[in-house]
């Protein structure tokens, strides 16, 4: 309680809460920058709606001349925060294209050369998910202006952007999301594969088009950030994108790394774009305030999804949000599986039979989970490597689920450096249940398998670890542990410690 | 949560932008301390509620300034 000594009158409560300020542009700051907090990395993307150089520029007459005969220009169709673009009847062959045509601003000899050979590397891209280059030039003379435009053409489709859609209809169904994550990481993995990064995904730049979702503008992000630092030192617009890195992109959607002007930016900054995607699929908006996926798993919830799968999405969710592109998903067709298999109605067993702290030793080691089918057949088993399968949450409280998942990462980091073992990689956090671990262990060769739960105890948490021997299915070894919730650092350096001692007595103390 | 404080004064934020620019006010985040680190108001003084309900109260007076409106804002 806030007691004496203090004028209770000074106190106000900020209608709308921190989301409030955000939205009205109040500067913020923390670990996870804003563009404005980022400092290094300013995005001032220039708008067409107030830019004076779109007003200098009567872009669509000059259009009109600069792409006759082979294109006829009919009208803009639309605005984004650094284009705007146009349909126009291409003549030979016959067909609608859209084109679109960069602020004029950034129309320098430099930036042009530099923007069409990043933009014809990304034209070879083909996808039955994106959207193709079909040309890209920069022809035209700006009267009163810079002296050309940028554009590119690509095949004109109908239907709506996903931004269109999360306007008027609001999130959509879980099925739906799925499906348009989908069949983007299918499209990401393949220009992933090629090489090419999107660096700029969003809603808008996912078209919805009979039933199919194609990935506009693959690669432009890149190419305007390329030219941009092919083009430092000039003014104006060009000169604020080249401002130290250039972070290109749209904030909301952008990766940490993007965020700061990170220039050594690799695919995961895609994966968590379009985690952020998927997140304001399923509550109306992406996860810039929702760090701890709150709104999230609240808003499937609120749909009557099963608990176990609202976990096991934010689970995956809040891999492919990690901050450091280390922790995430490796590759993007991971990122997708993750979401399907989690959302997969699937029959498991609730809970293992885990072997209580108070139980000790004697009693793990003859419990036998063969019963259960934890028995591990087929190939042979390496009982000197070890997988981590991961750390149950029955605490109750949700947010206190990546707590699990960091210490699968300590206990797995701890394992790999004190070498008495060999580790298999870290698995995605999944729901423990024997058949999962049974496949873990085949999956991994590995004959030990680490695993654990954690449940509150007063102001503590009690964390309980099981070692399973996978080949002959039975716990070999159960060591506990508490710590106060909020002394993360002293928790990680007791799970470890335990997990290391168990797992070492083991290996040094071979089964009989 | 706080004691003696029936009612305290809603503050829409062009008001409390207003207040804050003229130096009149302070921002205070209400949320837990993760929250903040991540990402919070600049110049906001973290106050988690927590602490105030676990009765630190007089620990919270402490950061804030002698004078002027404390604006408590949450997620």
């Amino acid at each position: 309680m806030i007691e004496k000594g203090f004028d209770a009158s000074r106190l106000g409560v900020l209608v709308g809460g921190i989301r409030a300020l955000h939205n009205a542009g109040y500067p913020m700051e923390g670990a996870q920058p804003t563009p404005a907090a980022a400092g290094a990395a300013e995005v001032t993307v220039p708008t067409t709606r107030a830019d004076p150089a779109w007003r200098r520029a009567d872009v669509l007459s000059t259009l009109r001349s600069g792409l006759a005969p082979h294109y006829t220009v009919e009208r803009e169709i639309g605005a984004g925060g650094m284009a705007k673009v146009f349909l126009a009847q291409e003549q030979h062959p016959a067909r609608k294209v859209a084109v679109k045509v960069l602020n004029p601003e950034l129309s320098t000899p430099v930036f042009r050369a530099r923007f069409i050979r990043e933009v014809e590397l990304v034209s070879k891209l083909s996808h039955p998910h994106i959207v193709p280059i079909l040309a890209a030039d920069e022809c035209l003379f700006v009267p009163q202006g810079t002296d050309g435009l940028c554009y590119y053409v690509m095949p004109y489709v109908e239907g709506a952007s996903l931004r269109d859609r999360l306007e008027k209809e609001g999130p959509l169904p879980l099925g739906e999301a799925l499906r348009i994550v989908d069949q983007v990481a299918d499209a990401l993995g393949y220009a992933h594969a090629q090489g090419i990064i999107h660096r700029d995904i969003k809603p808008e730049n996912m078209l919805l088009s009979h039933g199919r979702v194609l990935v506009s503008d693959f690669g432009i992000a890149r190419a305007v950030s390329a030219a941009g630092h092919a083009g430092a030192g000039a003014t104006g617009a060009l000169g604020t994108l080249t401002h130290a890195g250039a972070a290109i992109g749209t904030p909301g959607y952008m990766s940490p790394e993007q965020l700061v002007g990170k220039r050594t930016i690799d695919t995961r900054t895609d994966i968590y774009s379009l985690a952020c995607v998927f997140h304001e699929m399923i509550t109306g908006q992406p996860p810039f305030l929702d760090v701890a996926l709150y709104d999230f798993s609240a808003a499937l919830r609120a749909r009557g999804e099963n608990r176990w799968v609202v976990r096991r999405l934010a689970r995956a969710v809040s891999r492919a949000l990690a901050p450091e592109p280390a922790s995430r998903f490796a590759r993007v067709d991971e990122f997708a599986a993750a979401l399907r298999n989690a959302a997969r109605p699937r029959v498991v067993i609730d809970r293992l039979p885990l072997v209580g702290w108070r139980t000790g030793w004697a009693a793990a080691a003859v419990l036998v989970l063969a019963s259960l089918g934890l028995m591990v057949r087929g190939p042979a088993l390496d009982p000197h490597r070890v997988v981590v399968a991961g750390f149950e949450n029955l605490s109750g409280k949700d947010e206190l689920d990546q707590l699990g998942q960091l210490a699968t990462q300590w206990t797995t980091d701890a394992l790999t450096r004190a070498g008495a073992v060999e580790v298999a990689p870290w698995a995605a956090p999944q729901k423990l249940n024997p058949k999962r671990i049974r496949q873990l262990a085949s999956s991994a060769g590995a004959g030990l398998v680490v695993l654990g739960t954690y449940h509150a105890d007063g102001d503590s948490l009690r964390w309980s670890v099981q070692i399973v021997d996978a080949r002959r299915g039975v716990v070999r070894a159960v060591t506990s542990t508490s710590a106060p919730i909020s002394a993360t650092q002293l928790l990680s350096d007791r799970i470890r410690t335990a997990v290391v001692a168990a797992v070492d007595t083991l290996t040094l103390r071979p089964e009989r | 949560m706080f004691s003696g404080v029936s009612e305290p004064l809603h503050i829409g934020v062009p008001e409390a932008v207003g207040l804050l620019e003229a130096g009149k006010a302070t921002l205070a985040d209400t949320r837990d301390a993760r929250l903040f680190d991540n990402l919070h108001a600049a110049s906001a003084i973290s106050v988690p509620l927590a602490a105030i309900e676990a009765g630190h109260g007089d620990a919270v007076i402490a950061k804030f300034p002698r004078d002027g409106l404390i604006i408590l804002y949450c997620a």
